[in-house]
């Protein structure tokens, strides 16, 4: 790619102007006439019914323009991106915390506030469904009608019970993992509007526009060509916003008074009431040969769905399809159960659960390591997947793996090079340990079987002669927008200064799919070629016409086209956009569209499986344990990341970079804690998250290249794999610094000191 | 959140004026850290505040016959970045070091973090081990107390509702009631490596002793960063040479209602020859009988109760291993 002028090439954000100085209008920065702020009546009780609603004091308030309740839903009383079975706002039954019962719009948040007190609910507690395992039982509680099993996934191949018999060296353990919050700077808020031609208009940070725009046609009974859902800027998501959150809300409280409504969520009903990533119980049972050949795995996961669907299924579908790691196993026995309780609700989460299983397999394959003297590296190595192989549900690999290839980068890393050494810490210090921990994984990049998957991207010429581009994926931080300017800008030989890019709007941009999946470059961008490639037949053509000479002996120079060997003949394209107005009163716009290549095999009631492409990553954790407080510093990080091609270099490093720390929180300090239904620690002062002190000072990225052809300028995606290995990395490293075994994540130094302390009495 | 009703001070006496006025109804609001959170969560009582932030009478720190003098509104970064508490009160320093983020620690002021009376307040232990005072005053009265008799409860001090905290201070060089005779032989090499560290070394006696003080403040939270403390520990040192101490001054914070002294551990630092890792140990398991832990989000009584221990451990342990100097 070294005669590429963007792609590959360190490039700053085409939206860091704006974002660094303040000056870009996030949707809480947003302020119309007469606008009207809402309130959202939430469940007093995790699970009980509704006896009665009263909202006639409420409505009698000075300054409430409108109070909305189950009755006022004028279309399905539902959304979900699965099974609409989150009520907008609830009519009979609440079934967590955060549950909707009813909404205010009025002249000031205040009135809005002290409205919200003014309505009178009466409940009837239910007995609470807590704990995912005893939720499976026959006489539990019922969360839904239909019972509290939302998804039963099962994958046998091969005799895995032989297997276990057969297995030289048998690994069984239970993993537990935390509920991870995302943590976005912006918490889920927005405007909604009826604008001049009677349209909806929602203004609302998430991560699909055009779905977005398909479930509140459902929900509030309108066409969806009469709803305009603008998604972007949006102020981070990492999964939290791909599901509605309060834009059925606002939407009915804007159609109900006709005035502007906004909502913006405090961080703690933003913590209580929105997805979080599943936690998982995780029962394993591994066994290898004696050479380390992974031979079976057999392995019960257990998802703690919370009350609605959301994208919980698909979730327990990729953890089942990643639980045996990026390995070669042929014997393999894989049980999924998502389970709903009243534990509030959780859906997609970076990583989208890879991260749970990744905490397990990996944390096996350690053990494994130490107990059959065998490398770290060289064991992963020996069961790692390559291509042409079946991977463990059974699609064969043919597209670019790059499992080996992480590995061999990372081994030559400096951490993992000097181990050794680095293993020892201040001497003066008897009560420091360091160690240094690895942890393999993949994701794979894309929907997978049995789910639409297309990219799309409208791209019109401007004025100047420059172009703009409209792809519906959102630009959540992750850089897809600057990606796609890239992509555009080599491909139309244009200068990215003269490239605009419209991003998350149901009206200007094309339908790209959510922004998930690791899928944002791949299928955003591949589209984004394709509109290019056609976007250069069309100005050949017209070059071809207004220069009299036939399109062979035309060539794309620097923003123009000139005749191939006569570098002084030429069309620039601003001239060429003139003669477009002047020719045909308008300019040239294409569109293209992608379809994401898939496996060819399918697998019975797991939608979303098998995936086809995958990026890969290996992560390098160098730690110091504190004996004496359990405490974990992380003093340095590495992962070797296999994303295809590096599009561009600074976005790498930050995706590597904030995937670690992210990784890091989830491992060591990240869980929402759940009692009785309630939330005992809804806002960043309880909560915990990794501050800088706490992030390493340095994390290397080490990108590996391996391009994938079906790919935008051979790129896959790795904004997943990035996070997922790190957990395990970090808890291998802390065996490796003082031989105690973490279990369950995430790792705080309580439960640090609490495993060494029951290590030493034993 | 409710509305309030907002009084903004300008000076002492119109401090004292709404004080008095409004008395049991009114919070005091100094830098806002946490009222503000407590504010937004409604989970402060009092239906109006006054705002003492300009005060500008209640702002600073300075030496006066042999006292230094810290005022209630002095944020945390002032007493991090002044001479004076580098030179008379390096633990207190460190404990302020620890406190939220440079943002919490720009805003937030020490009278805050002492009227607030959090078992967890970082610089409320430090205070115990610097031996400080507290002068109280309303319209009416003045009165100065140990800065261990102002604590009744988590939140609750022994201030009346009249009263603003106007003076926290401690001698520079002062007798302990535990102090063993002060007429302790020659210098030790403590003292000529701190004397290194002075451009203006001074003979004087008094100074020569605080320069044999050490100690240490620890903590350990949930993270690194802007972190609140599950367990903290303060402590002051008198050494006399020879692995033994003339005074101990042990404090530890979130293990108790309130900030705790840890009189075994003193008595036991200043009846021993603290020669051996073990004997430090020893020492430091004593403070199990110190601690009433509780259960709560942040740690359970078994590891806080653990904490205590080690934390002591642990710093005594790298003073001791540093020849007892404190760590830079």
């Amino acid at each position: 790619m070294n005669n590429m002028k963007y792609v590959g090439k360190e490039t700053p954000r085409i939206d860091a102007l704006p974002k660094a100085t303040g000056t870009i209008k996030y949707m809480s920065d947003l302020v119309f006439p007469e606008m009207l702020y809402a309130r959202i009546l939430r469940s007093k009780y995790p699970h009980a019914k509704i006896l009665k609603i009263d909202s006639s004091k409420a409505k009698a308030l000075p300054g409430v323009v409108a109070v909305v309740t189950h009755e006022d839903v004028p279309g399905v009383n539902g959304f979900g991106i699965v099974v609409p079975d989150m009520p907008v706002l609830c009519k009979d039954k609440v079934r967590y915390i955060g549950d909707t019962v009813a909404a205010v719009a009025a002249e000031s948040e205040e009135i809005a506030e002290r409205a919200l007190s003014l309505i009178d609910v009466e409940y009837e507690p239910l007995p609470l469904v807590e704990d995912p395992e005893k939720a499976l039982l026959e006489n539990s509680p019922k969360v839904h009608e239909n019972g509290n099993i939302h998804l039963h996934t099962e994958i046998k191949r091969g005799d895995p019970s032989e297997a276990l018999k057969k297995a030289d060296l048998l690994v069984e353990h239970t993993f537990y993992t935390g509920r991870q919050e995302h943590a976005f700077l912006e918490t889920e808020g927005g405007v909604a509007f009826i604008g001049a031609d009677g349209n909806l208009n929602v203004y609302a940070g998430s991560q699909y526009p055009q779905r977005d725009q398909l479930q509140l046609a459902r929900c509030l009974s309108i066409n969806p060509r009469k709803i305009r859902v603008v998604s972007y800027p949006v102020g981070g998501a990492f999964g939290g916003k791909d599901e509605l959150t309060i834009q059925p809300i606002i939407g009915l409280l804007a159609l109900k008074t006709k005035r502007p409504v906004k909502i913006t969520l405090s961080r703690e009903e933003s913590i209580i009431s929105y997805w979080k990533r599943h936690p998982y119980i995780l029962k394993y049972k591994v066994g290898f040969k004696k050479d380390g050949t992974l031979v079976v795995v057999d392995a019960t996961l257990i998802e703690d769905k919370g009350a609605y669907s959301s994208l919980g299924g698909p979730v327990l579908n990729l953890a089942v399809e990643h639980a045996c790691g990026p390995y070669r196993v042929d014997n393999v026995h894989i049980d999924g159960y998502a389970v709903f309780t009243n534990n509030g609700v959780a859906g997609a989460c970076r990583g989208f659960g890879a991260p749970q299983t990744s905490f397990a397999i990996e944390t096996i394959f350690d053990i494994a390591a130490e107990k059959l003297g065998i490398d770290p590296i060289a064991l992963r190595k020996k069961n790692a997947l390559r291509n042409g192989d079946l991977t463990p549900i059974g699609n064969k690999l043919t597209t670019s793996i790059g499992t080996i290839k992480v590995l061999e980068s990372i081994e030559k890393s400096a951490l993992w090079k000097n181990r050794n050494k680095l293993k020892l810490a201040d001497p003066k210090k008897q009560w420091l340990k360091r160690g240094v921990g690895i942890a393999l994984t993949y994701q794979g990049t894309g929907l997978g079987v049995g789910l639409p998957d297309y990219g799309g991207a409208i791209l019109s010429m401007d004025e100047d002669g420059g172009f703009t581009v409209g792809v519906g994926t959102v630009d959540y931080g992750q850089g897809i927008g600057t990606s796609y300017a890239q992509f555009v800008a080599e491909t139309m030989h244009c200068p990215i200064e003269k490239i605009k890019v419209i991003l998350g709007d149901s009206l200007l941009s094309a339908d790209s799919g959510p922004t998930s999946a690791s899928r944002g470059v791949y299928t955003g961008g591949k589209a984004s070629v394709i509109a290019a490639s056609k976007m250069k037949e069309e100005l050949l053509s017209k070059a071809s016409r207004v220069m009299s000479l036939p399109c062979e002996s035309l060539e794309f120079g620097n923003e123009c086209l000139l005749e191939k060997n006569k570098p002084n003949h030429y069309i620039s394209f601003k001239s060429l956009a003139d003669k477009f107005i002047e020719e045909e009163n308008k300019l040239p716009m294409t569109e293209g569209y992608f379809l994401v290549p898939t496996a060819e095999i399918k697998i019975e009631k797991a939608e979303g499986l098998p995936h086809h492409i995958f990026a890969f990553s290996a992560h390098l954790a160098y730690v110091e344990v504190n004996t004496l407080t359990g405490e974990v510093r992380v003093i340095e990080g590495a992962e070797a990341v296999d994303g295809g091609v590096v599009v561009n270099r600074q976005g790498y490093e930050a995706q590597v970079e904030g995937g670690f720390v992210m990784g890091m929180g989830y491992g060591l300090m990240e869980d929402l804690i759940i009692k009785n239904g309630i939330v005992k620690n809804p806002n960043f002062s309880t909560y915990i998250i990794p501050s800088i002190k706490d992030a390493p000072y340095n994390i290397e990225t080490i990108p590996v290249v391996n391009p994938e052809d079906t790919g935008p300028f051979c790129a896959k995606g790795i904004a997943e794999t990035v996070m997922v290995a790190t957990a395990p990395a970090i808890t291998n490293a802390i065996h490796d610094a003082v031989g105690v075994r973490l279990f369950k994540i995430p790792a705080t130094p309580e439960a640090v000191y609490m495993a060494m302390k029951r290590k030493a009495i034993d | 959140m409710k509305e309030l009703e907002y009084f903004v001070a300008s000076d002492l006496h119109d401090a004292f004026s709404v004080l008095t006025y409004k008395n049991e109804t009114i919070r005091v609001f100094a830098g806002g850290t946490d009222l503000v959170v407590r504010l937004k969560q409604d989970m402060v009582r009092e239906d109006s505040l006054l705002d003492i932030s300009r005060v500008k009478e209640l702002s600073g720190i300075y030496e006066s016959e042999g006292f230094i003098h810290v005022l209630p509104l002095t944020t945390h970064t002032e007493i991090v970045e002044s001479d004076l508490i580098k030179r008379y009160a390096p633990i207190l320093r460190d404990a302020c070091l620890t406190i939220g983020s440079p943002q919490i620690r720009n805003k937030g002021t020490i009278g805050g973090n002492v009227a607030n009376a959090s078992p967890a307040g970082d610089s409320i232990p430090a205070l115990f081990a610097h031996e400080a005072m507290l002068k109280l005053e309303s319209v009416s009265r003045k009165r100065v107390i140990s800065v261990e008799d102002f604590f009744v409860g988590p939140g609750k001090t022994t201030r009346k509702p009249d009263e603003l905290l106007t003076d926290i201070f401690f001698s520079k060089f002062k007798n302990n009631p535990l102090e063993k005779s002060a007429d302790y032989k020659g210098l030790n090499p403590l003292e000529k490596s701190a004397d290194l560290l002075f451009s203006n070394p001074r003979s004087l006696s008094g100074d020569s002793r605080r320069l044999n003080d050490t100690g240490f403040f620890k903590k350990v939270g949930q993270r690194k960063g802007t972190t609140i403390s599950v367990v903290n520990v303060a402590v002051n040192l008198r050494y006399m040479g020879d692995n033994r101490f003339s005074k101990a001054v042990v404090s530890f914070g979130a293990v108790a209602p309130t900030v705790v002294r840890g009189r075994l551990v003193e008595k036991a630092i200043i009846d021993s020859e603290v020669d051996s890792p073990e004997k430090i140990l020893y020492i430091s398991r004593l403070a199990f009988r110190e601690v009433s832990p509780i259960d709560d989000i942040r740690g359970t009584l078994e590891y806080r109760r653990d904490m205590s221990i080690n934390l002591l451990y642990e710093g005594l342990l790298e003073l001791f291993n540093n020849g007892w100097r404190r760590l830079q």
